[in-house]
């Protein structure tokens, strides 16, 4: 199996060369191979979402090699590695980040806005996800009337609008109860069984407690341990 | 959805403080575009009405003052090779003491075909001959109001010389059209204004005359002050650059105080649009996490600053339409014509300058987006990750 992603030691490093100079990210060496199930486990501060923030391209390392679909995305200008974290990822939130004034409907369809797609295409492809999540019911419903497991099948549905080959997901349970955090890790568990690969940021036993082939990263102070 | 249907969304999430901005931008388009619309109402009203103007006045004037002329020139005029036609005009303001007001009589020739033709226009169902039976008036609706308040429904009292009174009939209120130029008037026979106004049958206020070649007018006019020298000639050239001097500088005077203010507000919203919110921070984590390109978000929020300054735009120009144009008496009318000696009742004919709404349109929409894009730029390449924490 290939890797989706291969990291050589990265780091990152904010604030260089002035007295708030803090090392997040120091000689991360790692390897996600296609259709893995990772988490990145460690306590809050340990560097989990700015290591899944660097993989998704939203934060340049410092140094070090890092590629996903072996493509060097911390090179990439702004413009190609938007279109590449549009078409190849798909990004889940603790707080689910949802507009909280838009229906449901049109939360999942945010993603596909700067593509110029048809709007029935748009449509159509939100509403199978919604029906995936089990959220067709709710489609017009505002996103600030859903409950803690809604929203975040929400936010599960936007991230899959394009269809993405990875999953970044940063403590996608941690604000969910039992019963909405085993629903999550489901629906999860089912894309990765359909090929997809998934990296979720958490400190969450669950997810050790429900997927039995799990690969586990452990990550403390910035560092792979 | 398209960026058009996401901004329209995102600003209805922020309707207080879009709502604010969208208030102001509409009021400044409001003021502006009445200022543009009475301006260029009363300037093409004065244009029609000077078209129909004769071609070259001669008056009188003594110490700079008008002063009565002599008819006798129009005989000499009339064989000035060109001139085609030779007439006098009586006018002359009247102080009705009373009411301590002035009433602007205005003396006309009804035998003249040109002149009948104008009163019919202005007061449908003329009958000439029971006019001309008796001394009859036609009065404007501000001086007919102004009589009323006096009693006078039928007729008025003209005080001539040795404190006689001149009973005149009022035979009807001629059309509202005209009120912009004769709204403190009352029309009457040259003979009658001539007596009421103490002129000697010889004399006139002005000598007026057509002359069909234009290119003749100022080989005219060099005629003229052979034969009259200490005379003032005015050419219709000469009406038509006064009047546009007097309401460009109008214009010009607003304009100044309507771009310094704009400005102003422009200098508020960039303050307020270039210091990013943690909410909007939040917004475009998100977006740039879920594939937004720094691009994008400036395509959205330059989307949310046309939706605003368009709609604002439209809906300034709407309002202030209906307001100058279905109101009377709108405040901008007199702003430009000042107070006058009775009251005003004048309504503004529709009509709308496209050029003027052009240049409108480029010094406030323009500017506001370009105001927009330094702040859209840099709330863009704020730090995403701020939206996963």
């Amino acid at each position: 199996m290939t890797n989706v992603i291969e990291i050589e030691n990265l780091n990152l490093t904010f604030s260089p060369n002035t007295p708030q100079e803090f090392h997040a990210l120091k000689n991360i060496s790692l390897s996600v191979k296609e259709g893995e199930f990772c988490i990145l486990k460690g306590v809050s501060g340990s560097g989990k979402s700015t290591l899944l923030s660097v993989m998704g391209a939203l934060l340049k390392p410092t140094s070090g090699k890092l590629e996903v679909f072996s493509s060097p995305v911390s090179k990439m200008p702004d413009f190609h590695a938007s279109t590449f974290r549009r078409e190849h990822l798909g990004f889940i939130f603790q707080n689910f980040n949802l507009f909280d004034e838009f229906t449901v409907l049109e939360n999942v369809q945010t993603a596909l806005v700067p593509t110029n797609a048809p709007v029935a295409h748009m449509q159509t492809r939100a509403l199978a996800l919604l029906s995936m999540v089990n959220l067709e019911k709710k489609k017009d419903t505002t996103a600030r009337n859903l409950s803690g497991g809604e929203k975040q099948r929400c936010a599960i549905a936007r991230a899959l609008i394009n269809n993405p080959k990875l999953i970044l997901a940063d403590e996608p349970t941690a604000n969910l109860d039992r019963k909405n955090s085993e629903n999550v890790i489901e629906i999860l568990t089912k894309l990765n069984s359909q090929g997809t690969t998934v990296l979720v940021a958490t400190h969450d036993e669950i997810f050790e407690q429900m997927i039995p082939d799990l690969k586990v990263i452990h990550i403390k102070e910035g560092a792979i341990v | 959805m398209n960026f058009f249907k996401f901004a329209s969304l995102t600003l209805v999430r922020n309707l207080s403080k879009n709502m604010v901005i969208f208030l102001f931008f509409t009021l400044f388009i409001f003021v502006a575009s009445s200022f543009i619309f009475t301006a260029s109402s009363l300037q093409n009203s004065l244009d029609d009405e000077l078209k129909r103007q004769p071609d070259i006045l001669i008056q009188y004037k003594k110490a700079s003052r008008n002063h009565p002329i002599d008819n006798g020139i129009m005989e000499e005029i009339k064989e000035i090779p060109g001139v085609e036609k030779v007439y006098e005009r009586v006018f002359g303001y009247y102080f009705f003491d009373t009411a301590n007001k002035y009433i602007n009589v205005i003396g006309v020739d009804f035998l003249d075909d040109e002149q009948e033709k104008q009163i019919k226009h202005l007061y449908k169902g003329f009958d000439l001959k029971a006019f001309l039976q008796e001394d009859n008036m036609l009065v404007s609706s501000a001086v007919k109001k102004l009589l009323e308040q006096y009693y006078y429904e039928k007729m008025f009292n003209f005080i001539i010389e040795d404190e006689e009174p001149k009973k005149v009939n009022i035979y009807g209120v001629f059309d509202k059209k005209a009120n912009l130029f004769l709204n403190d008037s009352v029309i009457m026979d040259t003979a009658l204004a001539k007596e009421i106004l103490g002129y000697e049958e010889n004399e006139a206020s002005e000598i007026a005359m057509i002359v069909p070649n234009k290119l003749e007018i100022d080989n005219i006019v060099q005629k003229l002050l052979l034969i009259t020298p200490s005379s003032k000639i005015i050419t219709k050239d000469n009406m038509f650059k006064y009047s546009h001097e007097l309401y460009d500088y109008k214009g010009g005077v607003f304009l100044t105080l309507f771009i310094t203010a704009f400005l102003g507000f422009l200098v508020i919203f960039y303050s307020q649009a270039s210091s990013i919110s943690g909410a909007g921070k939040k917004q475009i984590g998100i977006l740039r996490a879920i594939g937004w390109s720094i691009n994008d978000v400036i395509k959205w929020k330059m989307s949310e600053a046309m939706i605003i300054s368009f709609v604002s735009f439209l809906s300034g120009v709407l309002l202030s339409y209906l307001y100058i144009f279905l109101f009377k008496n709108n405040i901008f009318v007199s702003i430009f014509l000042g107070s006058e000696n009775v009251y005003k009742d004048i309504a503004l004919e529709p009509f709308f300058d496209i050029n003027s709404f052009v240049i409108l349109f480029f010094i406030t929409v323009i500017p506001y987006l370009a105001s927009t894009l330094h702040p859209a730029w840099k709330s863009s390449i704020a730090d995403p990750t701020e939206a996963i924490k």
